[in-house]
């Protein structure tokens, strides 16, 4: 019996027990065991996530500009491989822009719990890809728990981070970004130009160290190298 | 030896509801099980048109047409028309009037009626009718003096058995319907389930008896219908899709889904009236039945383990906090940011309609991507007066700041302004402007000038 409590706890806090350790000498001690599910991303993203594609735990800093760019940018490979994501309670956001970066509207799913995010976001993280949701709507110890439950069944969340949550696997901010297309149109009644492209500059603090930068451009762009265009595709 | 069989004199009554929408096959169950308690063989004919054999000299038919039209007519509000001959094809033709005809008279009734009446045979066209029709053939007792062969060669063989049945000779016994299965298992307990644990731990030999039945038959569900009565009388029902191969602890799993949804939902009647809330009665019903080796071949298609598992964690939530909690946006006709934006909650309603024109004067992608917060600002040109649009469709100076609020943020590019002439022949003509300004804080918004009134109706982000 006591055995099975310490594993229940064990498995909820996401920790192994001793007995655990001891039967797998391969795995050393403070290495990042790899997550279950890796989902796919495209290529401009890859390279910020510590095993080139949504794992576990990502935080996306939401207070800088174009963090919803890149939120729709890092979901455009997951559900355009047929992974269902989910939005919990982010009733402002404009879904049919992630369109234009590359996602499939029909996987993911909007989900608006009233005031029950924590609970909701639970329930969604037994069976879905990744789940995506604001940080400060949990309690640090529901999202401790949410984590745990994640790493359990295998979905990558992407907090949302408004606050700052402990120990993502990534945090991705947006550094500064760019806005293509309008004009000055200094002395003029009417602008030429049309906003037609931004460009992210993003940088990714791993947990395990180290800071890695890359240039996203989620709607396109002039930079061939880093534009995967997605919309061709069947 | 010559052994002749003769069937014993029969007749058919046949019932037929008046207008009856000819596709609604599902809100006539309830009238087939209305006659089953008067007799226990109905073939349905179409939906809304059931033929019943009756024996010869049994009794008083039309007292039993009577009892029968006065059944149906207190179930469904229609009228109901019964007919009664020795043939089934007499009787569905005497049904059109009501009419009952005496034993061994089908052929002189038969042989007054309208040509046209042979569709009903289900074998001729009415071109074939019509064409009858010019060659004189006014009535069916024509038609049944042709001769045979004649009509075989003209005609066909199909319009050749329809002779036979004018002529009252081709008879075919009623095939009665098969009757329902009885497949749904309940379990009523002796003291009722005084909450959701009780409940549940009852659901798993329920799930298990119920994939049990199912799998005697060779047949596998691809809903299950959930229904609890609770002491008050009350009764909660929900149906569920689930997988063919589901497992008996699935199944249970979401019948504690449903309950642990119906006790969010909060308790019928008060708290402390324990008994009231006490679950009485618990049914699994199967519906979608569909058999092994179909449900084998892959009804789903080529749905992965992980997406069988995303619905899965979709559905558990829309039980928990409701059917509209999960939605699935999809782009749909509109001009407007909202107006093109449609959403369906997944799995219950229909997805919006996609797209169908060019719509003309879409914003082109990137879209925003926050709308919804509209904010009255004010555009203000270098020297602090506001900018209007004019109705040439330029503006009235340069826009140089925007004041939000308190806030007064430089623009340092835009473009500009396209106008919106929407609708203009009704009463929900719109007019407005639209700007796409970059601000000196590095954001970027979409104002909307209508009426005089600038709003900043969706930011970049």
């Amino acid at each position: 019996m006591a055995t099975t409590v310490a594993a229940a706890l064990a498995a909820e806090l996401g920790l192994r027990t001793a007995a655990e350790v001891a039967t797998r000498p391969g795995v050393a001690l403070g290495t990042i065991r790899p997550p279950r599910a890796i989902l796919p991303v495209t290529t401009d993203i890859s390279a910020l996530l510590p095993h080139g594609g949504l794992a576990t735990v990502t935080a996306i800093t939401a207070s800088r500009r174009g963090a919803t760019s890149l939120l729709w940018r890092l979901l455009a490979g997951p559900t355009r491989a047929g992974a269902w994501c989910a939005l919990v309670g982010m009733p402002r956001v404009y879904p049919l822009a992630a369109t234009a970066a590359g996602v499939d509207l029909d996987r993911v799913a909007l989900v608006d719990p009233g005031t029950f995010i924590a609970e909701a976001a639970g329930t969604l993280a037994e069976g879905l890809a990744a789940v995506v949701v604001p940080s400060d709507a949990l309690t640090p110890t529901q999202a401790r728990r949410l984590t745990a439950r994640a790493r359990n069944s295998g979905t990558a969340i992407v907090w949302w981070e408004r606050r700052p949550v402990a120990g993502p696997d990534a945090r991705l901010e947006v550094a500064r970004v760019h806005w293509r297309g309008l004009r000055e149109n200094a002395g003029r009644r009417w602008g030429a130009g049309r906003l037609d492209a931004c460009e992210l500059e993003v940088a990714a603090h791993w947990r395990s160290g180290g800071t890695h930068r890359a240039r996203v451009w989620p709607y396109g762009g002039d930079d061939a190298e880093n534009v995967v265009d997605l919309r061709p595709l069947p | 030896m010559n052994v002749q069989v003769r069937r014993a004199p029969s007749r058919v009554l046949v019932m037929r509801l008046v207008d009856w929408d000819g596709e609604d096959a599902a809100a006539f169950e309830p009238v087939l099980e209305a006659l089953d308690l008067l007799t226990p063989y109905v073939e349905v004919l179409e939906p809304g048109c059931a033929a019943v054999p009756l024996r010869a000299g049994a009794g008083d038919e039309a007292a039993f047409c009577e009892r029968l039209i006065d059944t149906v007519s207190g179930l469904v509000d229609r009228d109901c028309v019964t007919g009664v001959a020795d043939s089934l094809f007499a009787a569905v033709l005497a049904a059109h009037d009501g009419r009952i005809v005496p034993a061994g008279r089908d052929a002189a009734f038969l042989a007054g009626r309208d040509i046209r009446d042979l569709q009903a045979t289900g074998l001729v066209e009415a071109e074939t009718c019509e064409t009858l029709r010019h060659l004189g053939i006014e009535t069916l007792g024509a038609f049944r003096a042709l001769p045979g062969q004649a009509v075989a060669e003209r005609f066909g063989a199909a319009a050749r058995r329809a002779q036979l049945l004018a002529a009252g000779q081709l008879a075919r016994p009623l095939v009665p319907r098969p009757a329902v299965p009885e497949l749904a298992v309940t379990e009523t307990p002796e003291t009722p389930y005084a909450n959701v644990e009780q409940a549940v731990f009852a659901a798993r030999p329920l799930a298990e008896k119920l994939l049990a039945v199912l799998d005697e038959r060779n047949l596998t569900c691809t809903r299950v219908t959930v229904t609890a009565r609770t002491g008050n009388g009350r009764e909660r029902q929900r149906t569920w899709q689930i997988d063919p191969a589901i497992s008996a602890a699935d199944l249970a799993r979401r019948v504690r889904w449903q309950f642990e949804g119906w006790l969010a939902a909060g308790p019928a009647t008060g708290k402390d009236d324990e008994d009231a809330n006490a679950v009485t009665m618990l049914e699994l019903a199967p519906g979608g039945l569909i058999g092994l080796v179909a449900a084998g071949q892959g009804l789903w298609g080529a749905k992965g383990a992980a997406a069988v598992k995303a619905e899965t964690a979709l559905r558990h939530a829309q039980s928990l906090y409701g059917p509209d909690a999960v939605r699935v946006a999809a782009g749909t006709d509109g001009r407007d940011l909202a107006e093109r934006s449609g959403s369906a909650a997944w799995e219950v309603e229909t997805a919006p309609p996609p797209a169908t024109g060019p719509w003309p004067g879409l914003l082109p992608d990137p879209l925003p991507t926050l709308i919804g917060t509209a904010e009255t600002v004010a555009v203000l040109d270098a020297a602090g007066t506001p900018v209007t649009v004019a109705a040439r469709g330029d503006l009235s100076a340069t826009p140089a700041l925007v004041a939000l609020g308190r806030k007064r943020l430089r623009i340092t590019a835009w473009a500009g302004p396209w106008p919106v002439s929407e609708r203009w022949w009704s009463t929900e003509a719109r007019r407005y402007a639209r700007l796409q300004v970059e601000l000196a804080d590095g954001s970027a918004a979409l104002l909307v000038c209508e009426g005089g009134q600038w709003k900043a109706v969706g930011w970049y982000d």
